[in-house]
């Protein structure tokens, strides 16, 4: 058995507010390191701090191995991070905001955005304040990324809880290794 | 890893990031100590700078200016500088290790003007006259500026104030203000009797190695203020003291500061001639001098105490208190990101970021040990939780009383239902609490043993038999009395269903256990059965009125409080140790299983995927197991006699069409079956119903078929919409999603079995996941849900490829099916089967198995 220490990373990403600072912190086994700053612009609106760098947080599996989480800033002028942080990372979690104007075109923008990677990696999408509005519903999802010709899980979650962003990861494993037992 | 062959480069860090500053810090400490070592910039070979770092660009472009050193170069980007080695990020070992020996190609390229810039230093070395042995040596002091005469001789004035200079000198050091040649002057037309600076300069000047260490410990910009300081302050004072009067400035110094107690200067650098002839004034005033020095010594050494070692010292600890030694391997395969991230930030923020950090890393790490004072309050919970029981117990039990013998003496000629009915209602609430009924499983002997201590011997041989009949150690007249009873139920409740409910089961069983004259009732009528029954809830009733000890057996709970009610009257510190002793492993089991049931996961842990189970006892369900045995049907494949089931005979089929119709119409729709309400509300995309779908009533309702004459469908008016949305509001545990009310009901209708005419040779795809965080689960259902979404197979191979129980997989594709997720076309199977390979073992699948246990647990 190898003796080395094993590291994966994997990716949240998603439009302001999505929830994705929120999700890292559920499921980190250190407080995560964020980079929030005031917000000053169209975020302000939605939440009085915004992530303009990244989010950090871990999980720890003994000793050796580590699994890091990042979450990319969500505003677009800082999509030179995206690339960045989705080198070699094992999948990508697409969180998106049900309560926003227009979630349809958060969905095709970010799986643009992220294209090269999904089209080698694997993607979990996530859908948060889903229980506050239920329109557009977990179908309209399903049938938006059938049209772009993507083939993702989709949950409905809350980011604050530990089992919803759990099941996100899980799916993401599964979904990278079926024959993979608990 | 470092190379043996490389030479130790003395090293200077700039611009860093904090991460990557305490990477380089372990690493110049430890493997790299070999390669190189931290200095300050005037004693460096080379430097190294995070290029990506704020203000780094101007900071390399400076020092190189100024320094003429090479440098390495860590950055994101390319960096392509003269002299310099570019190291990408992240940083590594192997590429400082690498960068060690280029950098050393480069000083030796460079060495050859520096040599011999050193010769012309060493020329000017022993001019300086000041080599009284206890001098303090002064180290590489360069003269850069020229002294006009009548500075010089306005110093020797003025030197009886050296002494007072020099007590104020270390504070003199920290202003910034830069001391010229015409500021001296401008000064001492001010002010005449003012203390001019220049002569200071000794004391000064032997600060500057410790200046340097000051450096490494100070923060830049303060370094940088003494840097500024102390060169002017130099120049000014060394020159009187060693450079002949119109000597050139190699000529020996014969009448400098010759006095005995005159510390030595060594090395002083003298790039530029002074022609100013101050020697004999500086002999006249080579006492104050001397106390000068004297006093400046004392000065020195507190700088002092900071000498290289104790650098090395502090820096070891420094890594030590802040954990680096964790961290450096945690960020070391993610500096990129991490690099990235510190370019966006200031200094503080980083700072708060690696505190932050620092318990991040060690406090998951240390295995805790509970307090001294844990047992302790373990032993209060467990009391009250005793204490509680207690008390419910006993209320429970006069609840038992009255309604058993009510439903008895109202309801002899009732049918079985009724009886099921008011049996569930007085037992269900105290089998709910689990926990108690699984401890009693787990460690029956132990508890035993331990009642068996503390009671009498009266009651000893009526709660042996008690508890073992209860514990199923042995009872094949009770087992055979339960067959009978269900089979009665069975056959007059639910016609045509093979399936017992096993919930019913339970509390039958229970009931049977509570009397020894069950143990003899082998009737096989069910009218013996029947009438067995109630004699038993008769003496049950007349048994827990006369005896608290055989209270133990009316539910399963009271096994557990039972003895420790036994215990009470006692009062012995043995009893209450051992009560202690028992309370410590009832909480434990107690948290397990509660969050076993929480996370509905665990139930599996004991099934091997065989069906097969190894203990010899009987196996006593869980809660999660009990209602996995509800939705996927039991885990031995020969209790499943029916394989499918035809939809059409069951209220699910009636739902799924209510459902479309409303949706399609979006209209709110009721469906009425027997007792049961369902509310069909497309704009809410919600599914009201009265009844629990988590009760076992429900769940005989699906899986028991019907007759679609007995379900009444109607469109509701806008008061009866109001009315359910109010109800909605304040019962919102009764309200469902769709999927989720869809999902279930199908898995209680299904059981387990296939519709008919599923052929199980046939690749199953799945056009999209189910909603797995808003539905109820099973056991392995996201693994099978990306089976069948990634690689198409058939019901028949996927249990072989998964390694787990058919009924799994046949409850999860009704339930996909019943919300249309199962790709019908068979092209699209094809093409997704295509697309993925086959189910093949991927290099990260130990790593994900850890993993998945890590985040589940």
């Amino acid at each position: 058995m190898s003796t080395e220490t094993i590291h994966k990373k994997i990716i949240f990403t998603g439009p302001v507010g999505a929830g994705k600072t929120t999700a890292i912190q559920s499921m980190s086994d250190i407080p995560i390191i964020s980079t929030n700053e005031a917000a000053s612009d169209m975020t302000k609106q939605r939440k009085s701090n915004t992530t303009v760098a990244m989010d950090y947080g871990q999980i720890k599996i003994g000793n050796k191995e580590r699994i890091h989480l990042y979450g990319t800033p969500g505003q677009e002028r800082f999509d030179f991070m995206w690339e960045i942080l989705t080198k070699g990372a094992l999948g990508l979690i697409l969180l998106l905001d049900n309560s926003r104007e227009n979630p349809q075109q958060d969905l095709k923008f970010y799986t643009q955005a992220f294209s090269e990677f999904i089209s080698k990696g694997e993607l979990v999408v996530g859908i948060t304040r889903i229980d506050d509005t239920n329109k557009p519903d977990i179908n309209n999802y399903r049938n938006w990324i059938d049209e772009l010709q993507i083939r993702a899980p989709v949950f409905s979650v809350d980011a604050r809880e530990r089992q919803d962003v759990s099941s996100l990861i899980q799916a993401l494993l599964y979904t990278l290794d079926p024959g993979v037992t608990a | 890893m470092s190379n043996l062959n490389n030479k130790k480069i003395k090293i200077c860090i700039l611009e860093m990031s904090s991460q990557n500053k305490a990477i380089l810090e372990f690493f110049f400490s430890n493997s790299g100590k070999l390669l190189f070592e931290e200095s300050s910039l005037d004693k460096a070979q080379a430097y190294i700078i995070d290029y990506d770092f704020p203000n780094a660009k101007e900071s390399a472009e400076k020092t190189y200016s100024s320094s003429k050193i090479p440098g390495i170069i860590i950055s994101i980007r390319e960096v392509d500088l003269p002299d310099t080695v570019w190291i990408p990020k992240p940083l590594t070992i192997c590429a400082l290790s690498s960068a060690n020996e280029k950098i050393s190609d480069i000083i030796s390229a460079l060495s050859a003007p520096s040599e011999q810039k050193e010769k012309t230093v060493e020329v000017i070395t022993p001019t300086s006259s000041v080599t009284s042995s206890t001098t303090p040596p002064i180290h590489n002091t360069i003269v850069e500026e020229q002294v006009s005469t009548p500075v010089q001789e306005d110093i020797l004035l003025n030197s009886i104030s050296i002494e007072n200079d020099f007590n104020n000198g270390l504070e003199n050091i920290q202003s910034p203000e830069v001391v010229t040649t015409e500021n001296i002057q401008a000064k001492k037309d001010s002010v005449p009797n003012s203390h001019t600076i220049e002569t200071k300069a000794p004391a000064f000047t032997g600060f500057e190695e410790s200046a340097d260490i000051f450096d490494t410990t100070f923060d830049n910009s303060q370094a940088q203020k003494n840097e500024i300081n102390i060169e002017p302050q130099i120049t000014q004072t060394i020159e009187p003291e060693v450079i002949a009067p119109t000597s050139p400035v190699t000529s020996p110094v014969t009448s400098s500061v010759t006095s005995s107690t005159t510390p030595p200067i060594h090395n002083t650098i003298v790039e530029e001639q002074v022609s100013t002839p101050v020697q004999e004034d500086i002999l006249l005033n080579s006492i104050s001098i001397e106390n000068d020095f004297n006093n400046g010594l004392e000065n020195i050494q507190s700088p002092e105490v900071v000498s290289t070692e104790n650098i090395q010292a502090k820096k070891d600890s420094t890594l030590n208190s802040h954990t680096i030694e964790t961290k450096a391997p945690a960020f070391a395969g993610f500096e990129e990101s991490a690099d990235i991230f510190d370019t966006t930030f200031d200094n503080s923020q980083v700072q708060k970021n690696e505190i932050n950090i620092e318990p991040q890393i060690t406090e998951p790490e240390v295995i805790e040990t509970p307090p001294a004072n844990t047992y302790d309050e373990i032993d209060d919970l467990l009391n009250q939780l005793i204490t509680s029981d207690v008390e419910s117990f006993a209320s429970n039990n006069e609840g038992i009383n009255v309604d058993t013998n009510k439903d008895i003496e109202i309801n002899n000629s009732s049918t079985f239902e009724s009886l099921e009915e008011n049996i569930s209602n007085n037992t269900n609430s105290e089998i709910e609490p689990l926990p108690f009924r699984n401890e009693v499983i787990e460690n029956p002997k132990g508890i035993l043993d331990q009642v068996n201590e503390q009671l009498s011997n009266d009651i000893i041989t009526d709660l042996n038999s008690n508890s073992e009949n209860h514990l199923g150690l042995g009872t094949p007249a009770a087992d055979a009395l339960d067959t009978n009873i269900l089979n009665t139920e069975a056959n007059n409740t639910f016609t045509g269903s093979e399936i017992i409910d096993n919930s019913f089961e339970n509390n039958l069983e229970n009931i049977s256990d509570n009397s020894s004259k069950s143990n003899e009732t082998t009737g096989d009528s069910n009218d013996t059965s029947i009438n067995s029954l109630e004699e038993q809830l008769t003496d049950l009733a007349n048994i827990e009125t006369s005896s608290s000890v055989d209270n133990i057996d009316v539910t399963q709970n009271e096994v557990i409080t039972d003895p420790e009610q036994a215990q009470y009257p006692s009062n012995t510190e043995e009893t209450e140790e051992q009560a202690r002793l028992l309370a410590e492993e009832e909480l434990q089991s107690l948290l397990e299983e509660v969050r076993h049931e929480a996370e509905g996961r665990s139930a599996t842990i004991n099934h091997s995927i065989n069906g097969q189970n190894s203990k010899s006892q009987r196996h006593t369900p869980t809660f999660a197991e009990e209602r996995w045995s509800l939705t996927c049907g039991e885990s031995n494949p020969a209790s499943n006699k029916q394989t499918t089931y035809n939809p059409n005979d069951y209220m699910l089929m009636t739902l799924l069409k209510v459902i479309n119709q409303s949706k399609s119409t979006e209209k709110v729709m009721r469906l009425k079956f027997n007792n049961i309400i369902i509310v069909v509300l497309p704009d809410l995309q919600t599914i009201y119903c009265d009844m629990s779908i988590y009760k076992s009533s429900y769940a005989n309702i699906c899986f028991n078929p019907i007759s679609a004459e007995n379900i009444k469908i109607h469109y509701l008016d806008s008061s009866e919409i109001r009315l359910y949305k109010n109800i909605i509001n304040k019962e919102v545990e009764l309200a469902h999603s769709f999927e989720a009310f869809t999902w279930t009901t199908s898995l209680l209708t299904a059981r387990g079995r296939l519709p008919e005419g599923t052929d199980i040779k046939k690749r199953v795809a799945l056009k999209y996941w189910p909603d797995l965080t808003r539905i109820e689960t099973i056991p392995h259902v996201m693994q099978i849900a990306a089976v069948f979404y990634k690689h198409p197979g058939s019901l028949r191979d996927l249990p072989t490829w998964l390694g787990i129980e058919q009924r799994y997989i046949f409850s999860f594709y009704n339930a996909a099916l019943s919300l249309k997720l199962i790709e019908l076309d068979h092209k699209q199977v094809s093409l997704v089967a295509r697309k993925n390979n086959a189910l093949k073992k991927t290099q990260n699948r130990g790593f994900f198995s850890r993993l998945l246990k890590r985040i589940n647990s």
